[in-house]
């Protein structure tokens, strides 16, 4: 579905990603872990068409990333990016009039579950308020591939629960989710397959049972971001 | 396309009933000014329209302007790239919107400063017909003396149709300069982007406006009506050529540089 061929993208002379290979097949809930910096939200920009890569190919089921594959492909990104005026009811229209699969009954059971009020502003919401507007939006779509970037940033220990279940509940044999965090613990159990990124390379990437064998995701990322050059593989890319 | 429109009518909303509000109640001034017969009402009021016309079609091409140039740099540009359309439509979609804001604010406005002089000019019982009769070979020296009134309305919907075409070759070429500095200078500092944005600016101007004297030949050199008709109409159309060729660009470079 999502396939990364040699992709490279140089920021001031800096690679935020370098020659990435990797391979997302729908059904797959695929974790991507890494220290900042290590190119985690570089490389979902590229999916969701938001920067292009310096060389390389990003195709999204055979194609070039375009218009046609943003309308298949959802992505909540870590910032707000919502105008000052909108609501949230304004950004719930502003989605259903440009994603065929946006579902309006789908995102006010989502508001509703999530104890959002719809007429509130965006820009007066907490950052976990915001947080789980911009999960709402996503998850009110039929995407074929939706893309997390940190979903639990800013969100309070009781609500992360609720985040982590919408997420599950999004799972299908159809469709692929790319999820990017640092909160490990919380989503141990939501996830199938791994990508280890470091400094814009995959460090290591497969199933999460080849990855992390025995131990958790969190004991995996210790050792292999805690101690440096003690990492496994390299050439293990999904 | 369409759409996109729209959101940019959304987020422009506020500004533009805030201009419609001040023409609103200067008209308001000027006709309570004449009613009253206060001169220091009626008077300020009718020469603030008239700057209102012109203050509100440069503020709305410079928001426009500003506003794609935001969208390429703050997050809000999120809401634009993530949407399944093409580059282009994005390109059209501000630029079209900016140009009809722009078009329409100076018309609506441009009535009502019209309306005020004509009244001006009855409460000051000058024969607004005086204007017509003003020897038009004093502001056109090149045109002759004798004008058919045919070819007066052909001249004013030609240089009508000239200015309306440069404003938007110029906010095509703003376009183009903002794009050029956030895609192919992406990797350089906020303040130097903006800087070359304006550099990039001046020469596509400058640029451009060679170019049109070299095809076409300067305007001050139309020897009659019919030359400098034919002038302004091949003005115009390679004006439009400007304005499609950087839409096109400034497309061409989103699709493949873009970078948020």
């Amino acid at each position: 579905m999502l396939e990364f061929q040699s992709v490279t993208k140089v920021y001031r002379s800096k690679a935020a990603l370098s020659s990435v290979d990797l391979t997302l097949q729908a059904g797959q809930t695929c974790l991507l872990l890494g220290p900042n910096g290590s190119g985690k939200t570089t490389l979902m920009k590229l999916a969701a068409g938001l920067a292009r890569q310096t060389s390389g190919e990003v195709l999204f089921e055979g194609r070039p990333i375009g218009a046609g594959s943003k309308a298949r492909t959802a992505y909540m990104p870590t910032e707000n990016y919502f105008y000052n005026y909108m609501t949230v009811r304004d950004a719930g229209r502003y989605y259903a009039d440009f994603f065929s699969d946006f579902r309006p009954d789908r995102f006010r059971e989502l508001l509703s579950g999530l104890e959002l009020d719809d007429a509130a502003r965006i820009r007066q919401l907490s950052s976990g308020m915001a947080a789980k507007l911009r999960l709402a939006l996503i998850l009110a779509r039929d995407a074929k591939l939706m893309m997390f970037d940190e979903p639990l940033n800013g969100v309070d220990i009781l609500t992360r629960q609720q985040v982590v279940e919408a997420i599950l509940a999004a799972r299908s044999p159809e469709r692929a989710l790319l999820i990017s965090t640092h909160l490990v613990d919380e989503l141990e159990d939501v996830v199938d397959t791994c990508v280890f990124l470091r400094d814009g390379a995959v460090a290591l990437a497969g199933p999460k049972g080849e990855v992390c064998g025995d131990r958790t995701l969190k004991e995996r990322y210790i050792e292999i971001y805690g101690h440096a050059g003690n990492a496994e593989g390299g050439e293990d890319h999904a | 396309m369409l759409k996109l429109m729209k959101y940019e009518f959304r987020k422009t909303r506020t500004v533009l009933v805030v201009l419609l509000i001040a023409f609103a109640a200067l008209q308001l001034g000027f006709v309570a000014g004449i009613r009253a017969d206060r001169p220091r009402l009626y008077i300020p009021a009718s020469m603030l329209t008239a700057f209102l016309v012109y203050g509100a079609y440069v503020y709305i091409l410079l928001s426009g302007i500003v506003s794609y140039s935001r969208e390429l740099r703050d997050h809000t540009g999120y809401l634009v790239f993530l949407v399944p359309v093409h580059p282009i439509g994005v390109v059209l979609s501000k630029l079209l919107f900016t140009l009809l804001a722009a078009v329409a604010a100076t018309a609506v406005f441009g009535a009502g400063a019209y309306l005020d002089y004509v009244g001006l000019f009855r409460r000051l019982s000058i024969d607004p017909a005086l204007l017509q009769k003003i020897d038009l070979s004093m502001f056109l020296p090149m045109v002759g003396e004798s004008l058919p009134l045919g070819q007066i309305a052909m001249m004013a919907l030609t240089v009508l149709a000239t200015l309306l075409i440069r404003l938007m070759t110029t906010a095509c070429t703003a376009f183009l300069a903002i794009t050029l500095s956030a895609t192919l200078m992406q990797n350089r500092k906020g303040f130097l982007r903006g800087l070359l944005s304006f550099l990039f600016f001046f020469l596509l101007v400058w640029g451009a406006q060679a170019l049109e004297d070299a095809l076409l030949g300067p305007l001050t050199r139309a020897a009659s009506m019919s030359a400098m008709l034919r002038r302004l109409g091949a003005s115009l159309a390679v004006n439009l050529a400007f304005c499609g060729l950087f839409a096109w660009l400034s497309a061409w470079l989103l699709d493949r540089r873009v970078n948020l």
